[in-house]
């Protein structure tokens, strides 16, 4: 029985369960039904300066039902980092960059006493688009990173886009190659089938009000939400409406006095900070298309959510964007505004392109939690 | 030059970074990696002044960066004033750091220690945390900063 070790620190603290939390949550509790495979959660316990064991079967309950009990999840044994055993796994699969213990300073023990370093990267953004983060973001990414770099014995990854980009660092950095699996995340979360009566009144006029192009997603400056207003203040057609589902992050003050004015102008752009997995699921299955000129993502889950509904998507032409998305979107420059109203007002004329996009979707499976689940169990159980 | 500082570059490079805040980063790096959660060894920061140093300090106890105000009240400060400031922020104490090889006394207030100590619990309280995401953000940035 192979023991792996995963740190949660994170999630044991964690107020929100999208994202990568999300995806760690998914996988895990599949990994764990894996023969072989003894899974370890581990969190960080300041008082001791070590690790201490996380209860795995409440835990993996809480991944399941999201009953969440993680006070008394913490069984009070600790382990030193040293204790680690030779020939286990340290899994790092969450947001672990963040956590009071640096990996240049863990995996250095870890790889002193035997101990199998698999890192999942999920994306280089803070390095390849440092634009786009926080310096101490970037600062403590390059711990983690580097650390990756010189210490793990292997590194997975989710899209071949992501791959690349390790690979061209390591070559501008002079740094030996690593190792790298691809391994597609699952996109078939459970689909719950939502009563309308869930659905909000302001959704439900929005929709009603005619078509809109949706972007779904954390309102931040990578997303690139501003080359849509563009888009739009440049002219789309039949009266097309912007819908904006997500939060607002750090550093939108200018977008959202931006949206706040159109509001004010009875102009047609939403913006839904809080909508319900019903008002989401409401919004992609009326949309025209899902837009996502984003100038860098890690996956790309709205894709597949839109294919998994049926949804045009319209998106910019990054590697990640046309890997996930393949021959099913349409794409246009990347922050060309002029191109994507263009790419818009053609999609609307042309009904034969709808249709032809249409079928491609028809029918889309999205690929499976089960089938990313028992790759990653391969890797793990691999000597 | 360390993988990480290789790193660093190219980061600094893509943000057109000047000398100066480039320099001061790189000393950051180099100061934090490697180094263990609860303990600051400042032999790596002999030979690092002025604001070099309270950003080095800074970023090593706290995983954060100070502020463009924070770093402009520092810059009349001699390095042990630099030094005590940070050993003595709230969130030195919460995090239960310590400092050593220190050429400088630092004075440890055992009753704020506690005190800090006990509100480190409450950090990591998911219930106040939940509570405190929902307030405005010019109060959750006066928490984290309290908190580090």
């Amino acid at each position: 029985m192979r023991k792996v070790y995963i740190d949660i620190s994170m999630i044991m603290i964690g107020t929100k369960f999208t994202g990568i939390p999300r995806v760690v949550m998914e996988l895990v509790k599949r990994i764990a039904k894996a023969d072989d495979l003894e899974l370890v959660f581990v969190e960080y316990n300041l008082s001791k300066d070590a690790f201490e064991i996380i209860d795995k079967d409440k835990f993996i309950e809480f991944c399941n039902h999201g009953k969440d009990q993680r006070r008394k999840m913490r069984t009070g044994r600790i382990l030193a980092f040293e204790e680690i055993e030779k020939d286990s796994v340290f899994f790092d699969i969450d947001t672990v960059w963040k956590t009071r213990v640096r990996r240049s300073f863990l995996y250095p023990i870890l790889k002193k006493n035997g101990v199998k370093i698999i890192t999942h990267i999920y994306d280089i953004i803070p390095v390849s688009h440092p634009q786009f983060c926080a310096k101490d973001e970037i600062l403590n990414f390059v711990d983690y990173f580097g650390a990756t770099l010189d210490y793990a014995d292997e590194i997975v990854v989710n899209s071949k886009a992501t791959k690349d980009a390790i690979d061209d660092v390591c070559q501008t950095i002079n740094h030996e190659s690593k190792e790298i699996k691809v391994v597609p995340l699952g996109g078939d979360f459970t689909k719950k089938i939502y009563d309308e009566n869930s659905v909000s009144d302001e959704v439900k006029k929005i929709v009603a009000n005619g078509k809109y192009v949706l972007m779904v997603g954390t309102i931040e400056p990578r997303k690139n939400h501003r080359l849509i207003l563009d888009a739009y203040d440049l002219g789309l057609d039949e009266g097309m409406q912007v819908v904006f589902a997500g939060f607002i992050g750090q550093g939108m003050d200018e977008l959202t006095k931006r949206i706040e004015n159109y509001k004010e102008n009875n102009e047609k752009v939403w913006h839904l900070g809080n909508a319900s997995d019903a008002d989401i699921d409401y919004l992609y299955r009326h949309c025209f298309a899902l837009t996502y000129p984003s100038y860098i993502e890690g996956f790309g889950l709205p894709i597949i959510e839109s294919f998994a509904r049926g949804v045009m998507v319209i998106a910019a032409d990054t590697a990640i964007n046309m890997e996930i998305g393949g021959d099913r979107a349409v794409y246009f420059k990347q922050d060309a505004a002029e191109e994507l109203k263009d790419t818009i007002n053609s999609l609307l004329k042309e009904t034969d392109k709808q249709a032809e996009l249409k079928k491609l979707i028809e029918g889309y499976e999205p690929p499976k939690w089960d089938d990313t689940a028992l790759r990653m169990a391969e890797i793990l159980k691999d000597k | 030059m360390s993988t990480y500082n290789k790193l660093f570059e190219i980061t600094a490079n893509k943000l057109n970074m000047s000398d100066v805040e480039k320099a001061d980063y790189n000393h950051a790096i180099l100061v934090s990696t490697a180094s263990k959660a609860k303990e600051i060894d400042y032999k790596c920061f002999e030979n690092i002044n002025g604001t070099s140093l309270y950003i080095a300090l800074y970023y090593a106890a706290f995983q954060k960066l100070p502020s463009e105000n924070e770093i402009v009240e520092t810059n009349k400060f001699s390095d042990e004033e630099i030094v005590k400031k940070v050993c003595n922020m709230a969130a030195f104490y919460i995090r239960d750091l310590k400092v050593i090889n220190c050429p400088y006394q630092i004075k440890r207030n055992k009753l704020k220690a506690n005190i800090y100590k006990c509100l480190n619990g409450i950090k990591n309280s998911i219930a106040l945390r939940k509570l405190a995401k929902k307030m405005p953000s010019g109060i959750q940035n006066k928490i984290r900063g309290l908190f580090g």
